[in-house]
């Protein structure tokens, strides 16, 4: 067996007593420095998310087309060359990006409000409430999402807007089950019943106390949906269902991609490769926020 | 047993319904009226209203809803608008090449992960574990068509050692031939899945090798290889099961796109066509056909897991008598 | 515990793979007996007259049915089918090419009844005699409103439908409510179905098993029916213009362009179409393919909605005329003129009557801003439609937003699939009722040109149900019924190519290119240029494997 393990025991226990007195913050920000590749991730993600906010300062604006220049290979002025009406793809896949990202975020935020609200109502109202939005809750996972979005999509041309509804709208589940569960546990600690002995409302509670203290839950979840989010985004517009153009996604692009895949590889390796950055990213950082936070989700 | 079966099976049926009424309400909000489908220049109001009836088009949602139930019911899930065949039929063509490919993926995915998963486990952040772990996260976070589109080039184009789509080469027969077609498109399937049970191996093993169990065993001098299979293993398999039945959702979509790439017979592609073509009959079947195997996927795993378990067996049976 | 979990989970797998190769058997069982023994891939030759397999690829998943009663303006499906079901005979600019026909008469002045002969010695792939019969039962059969074809187009002439009498064993009398120009190089194309097949029941869109028995009168016969996957027809040895070379004809249906392009690179099928200029240079180049390039007579136009208001003024009209560059566009959109050239009217040169002194549109900025700005045109954002599975039409549209930004007008454009496209478009057209449709403003569109006689455009360029979408002018209302009834050729020419003028004045559409099929072969199939004339490929005959 492994002969340090009495070492590590030791080890995270300390940790653990760390943790009690850190913030939030600074836990994400340690356990950080001890993974590297979750570090790395960061970077990466801060580094996609800086150059899709800056993507105005690209000299070139992503729908003006040089029908003269098609298909031009990667170069210095055209880093990622031009796509098939001559835009340059670099700044494309800038704005592709903040259409991306912003799908993946905001469809994150909105799935895991409504996970959150019904998963600590039902966990603190418990008896039929809970009963029923459980019994919905597994009838939502039992749907064929992808199928839906799929359908509803082609019924009716997404916009972004529509994009990020229709994605938060199929991705709460999971969130709910975790609040569920962590309010039941959550309900019964001192400062709950304490602060409902003081006659603090139910609304009170449940915004008060319950919620703050499964921030980090929720931030593990949401990190681990918005890669969701994307990669479900991605797929959908490869399939043509994303939003409409000249606007792109990066799954948008790698439809347009897809014809030119055997003469311009490039078109569909780079929008490709920021997909699973960033879904990678999201992923890595999802799970080392989840080992980093657990002692005091545990606790 | 017999009854936790019979009482699972009829948890679901209204599960169902709720689904089949979501499906149908999405469907009748959408732009168009499908009668158009069948109507030419010149034809006569009644004649129009006749076709309403024929193809059960007319009247409000509820009584459409209604209708359509009662069909389904006998057996009748209604005809295909652009093929004029009944939905079912076109279904039931098709069902088994999507299921043998879900089928290989799911197998191809639990064969290769289960040995990944446990050497992973078994060399705790050591350098195969941080390899495997790092392949297992990348294997969910690449898009599978954009896998398939790699593939494809790859491995058909520029080594030329797979066919890059269809079931079958032309006037050949054999079982052979069609797991040579089937190598890539279940590989890029299975993919995902791969990943989740290899990093669910990993992390199962790692907590079991620290029970007092295999702590006892090891120290009365079992080797390393026989705790692993007899004890980990076992214990890992269980809720694999369970995981792979959840799982059936991931393989329902993925064959979806999948098809689609490697030009795969099966009913994603179907469906991809009826969405086209806005043939709500077969919109509608498809759905509900998806529904039910993702159920089904589900309530196979729990009975799996039950049969397999005697515990939950015992505790079922105690819940029924 | 182990074994037994273990051999629950095999037993799982086994059975769901046993259950799906089961159910694929049966599925094919009649027919595998037959495919089994005779091999040869598209890379192997056998047999007398050189044998060979030909795979062609079609855009779509699936074939409703095998016997082309409903296959209208669909080229995928006339693809399909074109190797089993031979026409009666095809007339282009140039010549008439007579297939299971032997002659077309007029029997009387007012252009209004025919007599056609078909030859003796045609045989239906089950052995039974072709005669004039079947010919009459295949036009009853396309005009039974209870198959809900699209088919009936082709014995419908501007809403007037023909009759059809066998006089003898060979020959068929055709009366004509009214005359039609089109009306002998429409009729030819029809492909005829086996009357004794169906018994001579003209509602046939429910007889599944008989229609995908597919008893055709073609080159090839049907082999076997590979359910959303393949067609395979095999040499038909008693055809009546001799024996075919190939030994195999398959209809691969495969939608996705990359995964042709992999499968023409693997030897899988034997052709594709290329639309883009990249491709048509890379297969141009390499010494493993031929590239054909058959003109198609397509038609792409940009076409307004009469519905919107906007579009009701002519000014707003004409500005989106005068603001488009049609060169930019083909070059952008399509690539050379191998693959494009500008329209200049709304017939293509391929057509009969064409008028080529026209010159098309010439863009004027400063025209088209001023227009723009009095019609109102700068004030909300205008909504364009496209069909996205048609090739170049999402880069068009595309072009078109960025060309019309110039002059101040926005563009939304949005892409939508053929289920939701052309009920927009042809709204009345398919309903036969007034529709309001204001919901977009712009469409591109292809319209084919199967036939040299411009009267075939009628459908979509004429008439009171058609004004609810496109806008017809009175002048041309008038024009298309001269033009279509005339009885001589001299009257027809003047009518229609003053029709072409008209059209223009009334800035009805924004014509934009006349395409070119362009096709992708393995060298070792030749032939593929003896025809040219979409939809592909109208003799099998001359098709050969070296």
């Amino acid at each position: 067996m492994d002969k340090n393990s009495f070492l590590r025991v030791q080890k995270e226990e300390t940790r653990i007593s760390a943790n009690y007195e850190r913030g939030l913050l600074k836990d994400v920000l340690i356990s950080l420095k001890e993974n590297k590749l979750a570090m790395c991730c960061s970077v990466i993600l801060l580094l996609i998310l800086l150059v899709a906010v800056f993507a105005p300062l690209s000299p070139y604006d992503p729908d003006k087309q040089e029908l003269t220049n098609q298909l031009a290979r990667p170069s210095a002025e055209h880093w990622f060359g031009t796509d098939e009406l001559g835009r340059d793809y670099f700044t494309r896949a800038l704005y592709g990006g903040r259409i991306s990202l912003s799908v993946g975020f905001l469809s994150m935020v909105l799935s895991t409000v409504i996970g959150t609200v019904i998963g600590t109502v039902s966990g603190y109202m418990g008896g039929k409430t809970d009963a029923f939005l459980m019994r919905f809750t597994d009838i939502f996972m039992s749907v064929p999402s992808f199928l839906l979005m799929v359908v509803i999509n082609s019924l009716f041309p997404p916009k972004v807007w529509s994009m990020i509804v229709i994605l938060g709208l199929f991705e709460w589940c999971q969130i709910a089950r975790i609040t569920r569960a962590e309010t039941l546990s959550l309900k019964e600690r001192d400062f709950v019943l304490a602060s409902k002995h003081l006659g603090a409302s139910h609304r009170q509670i449940i915004f008060g106390h319950i919620i703050p203290n499964m921030s980090s839950s929720i931030i593990v979840a949401g990190s681990l949906a918005v890669a969701r989010a994307i990669l479900t985004e991605s797929a959908l517009s490869f399939m043509g269902l994303g939003v409409q153009l000249p606007k792109a996604s990066w799954g948008t692009m790698l439809q347009g991609a897809q014809v030119y895949i055997m003469d311009m590889p490039s078109l569909a390796i780079f929008p490709g490769i920021f997909i699973v950055l960033t879904v990678f990213s999201f992923n890595i950082l999802g799970d080392a926020l989840r080992n980093a936070l657990e002692p005091k989700m545990i606790k | 047993m017999g009854k936790y079966i019979l009482k699972r099976f009829l948890q679901l049926i209204p599960v169902v319904i709720l689904v089949s009424i979501f499906s149908f309400l999405i469907i009748e909000a959408a732009p168009g009226d499908p009668v158009d489908n069948y109507v030419r220049a010149g034809m006569t109001k009644e004649e129009i209203e006749g076709i309403k009836k024929e193809y059960g088009l007319d009247g409000n949602i509820v009584e459409k809803y209604g209708r359509w139930l009662v069909h389904v019911f006998q057996g009748d899930l209604g005809t295909s608008i652009k093929q004029n065949r009944p939905v079912a039929e076109l279904i039931g063509e098709r069902l088994p090449n999507t299921l043998m490919l879900m089928g290989s993926a799911l197998f191809l995915s639990l064969i290769i992960s289960i040995p990944l998963g446990l050497w992973a486990g078994l060399r705790k952040n050591k350098l195969a574990d941080n390899v495997i772990s790092f392949i297992s996260y990348l294997g969910i976070s690449v898009p599978p068509f954009w896998m398939a589109m790699i593939m494809v080039i790859i491995f058909s184009l520029k080594l030329q050692l797979f066919p890059s789509g269809g079931m079958r080469t032309l006037n050949v027969y054999t079982a052979g031939d069609l797991i040579w077609h089937m190598v890539l498109p279940a590989f890029v399937l299975s993919l995902n899945n791969m990943a989740v049970f290899t990093r669910y191996i990993r992390s199962n093993t790692i907590t079991q090798l620290e029970e007092d169990y295999v702590l006892t065993a090891i120290s009365k001098g079992t080797g390393k290889r026989k705790v692993l299979s007899r004890h980990v293993l076992k214990n890992c398999l269980l809720p694999i099961i369970t995981l792979a039945g959840i799982n059936i959702a991931g393989l329902v979509c993925g064959s979806f796109v999948i098809e689609t790439i490697f030009s795969w017979p099966g009913i994603g592609r179907l469906a991809m066509e009826a969405v086209g073509n806005r043939d709500f009959p077969l919109i509608m079947g498809y759905t509900m056909f998806s529904c039910i195997i993702l159920i089904l996927g589900n309530l196979l795993a729990d009975v799996l897991y039950a049969v397999a378990d005697p515990r939950i067996r015992q505790g079922m049976d105690r819940d029924n008598g | 515990m182990k074994r037994k979990l273990i051999s629950v989970m095999l037993i799982t797998a086994v059975t769901v793979v046993m259950a799906a190769g089961c159910g694929k058997n049966s599925g094919n069982s009649e027919n595998s007996d037959s495919g089994s023994n005779s091999g040869g891939s598209s890379q192997e030759a056998s047999g007398e007259g050189g044998g060979g397999t030909f795979v062609v690829p079609i855009n779509t998943n699936s074939v409703a049915s095998l016997t082309p009663y409903n296959v209208y303006g669909a080229d995928d499906l006339l693809m399909a089918s074109a190797p089993c079901f031979d026409p009666l005979y095809v007339v282009t600019k140039d010549e008439t090419r007579w297939y299971l026909a032997e002659s077309l008469e007029p029997t009387s002045d007012d252009g209004c009844h025919y007599e056609m002969k078909i030859r003796d010695d045609l045989t239906w792939h089950d052995g039974e005699k072709i005669t004039a019969d079947d010919v009459v039962y295949t036009v009853n059969v396309l005009l039974d409103k209870a198959n809900t074809s699209d088919s009936s187009e082709s014995v419908t002439y501007n809403g007037k439908t023909i009759s059809a009498e066998a006089v003898d064993e060979l020959t068929v009398a055709i009366t004509l409510q009214e005359p039609f120009s089109a009306f002998e190089s429409e009729f030819g194309r029809i492909q005829i179905f086996p009357e004794h097949v169906f018994d001579g029941n003209t509602t046939i869109k429910d007889d599944i098993e008989n229609l995908n028995k597919s008893i055709g009168s073609g080159p090839f016969k049907l082999k076997e029916y590979n359910e959303g996957d393949s067609i395979v027809y095999e040499r038909y040895d008693d055809y009546y213009r001799g024996k075919p070379s190939l030994d195999q004809v398959v209809i691969k249906l495969m939608p996705d362009q990359s995964a042709q392009e992999a499968a023409l690179q693997n030897g899988e099928i034997s052709m594709m179409r290329v639309t883009n200029q990249t491709k048509l240079e890379k297969y141009s180049s390499d010494d493993n393919y031929t590239v054909y390039n058959i003109p198609e007579a397509r038609l792409n136009y940009l076409t307004f909605n009469y519905q919107s208001p906007l579009m009701k003024d002519m000014d707003a009209r004409k500005a989106i005329c005068l603001a488009l560059n049609v060169d930019d566009i083909v070059t952008g959109a399509y690539g050379s003129e191998e693959l494009a050239i500008p329209a200049k009217n709304f017939c293509s040169p391929q057509n009969l009557y064409f008028n080529d002194e026209m010159e098309g549109y010439k863009q004027d900025i400063e025209e088209a801003k001023k227009l723009a700005k009095k019609s109102g045109l700068t004030e909300r954002p205008l909504h364009y439609i496209y069909f996205t599975a048609r090739p170049n039409m999402k880069e068009t549209a595309q072009i078109v937003q960025e060309q019309l930004k110039e002059i101040g007008v926005t563009v939304e454009l949005e892409g939508l699939d053929g289920g939701e496209f052309f009920p927009h478009l042809f709204a009345a057209w398919i309903t036969g009722e007034t529709t309001e449709d204001t919901s977009w403003d712009l469409a591109t569109n292809g319209m084919d040109q199967l036939n040299s006689d411009p009267a075939t455009k009628m459908t979509s360029w004429r008439g009171e149900l058609v004004q609810n979408g496109f806008y017809v002018s009175p002048e041309t209302n008038e024009l298309w019924d001269k033009a279509s009834q005339a009885l001589t050729e001299e009257d027809r020419e003047t009518y229609y190519k003053e029709l072409q003028v008209q059209m223009n004045e009334d800035y009805s559409l924004f014509p934009m290119a006349n395409t070119n099929y362009v096709i992708v072969a393995r060298k070792e199939f030749k032939g593929l240029d003896e025809i040219l004339r979409v939809p592909i490929f109208e003799d099998y005959l001359k098709i050969t494997m070296e």
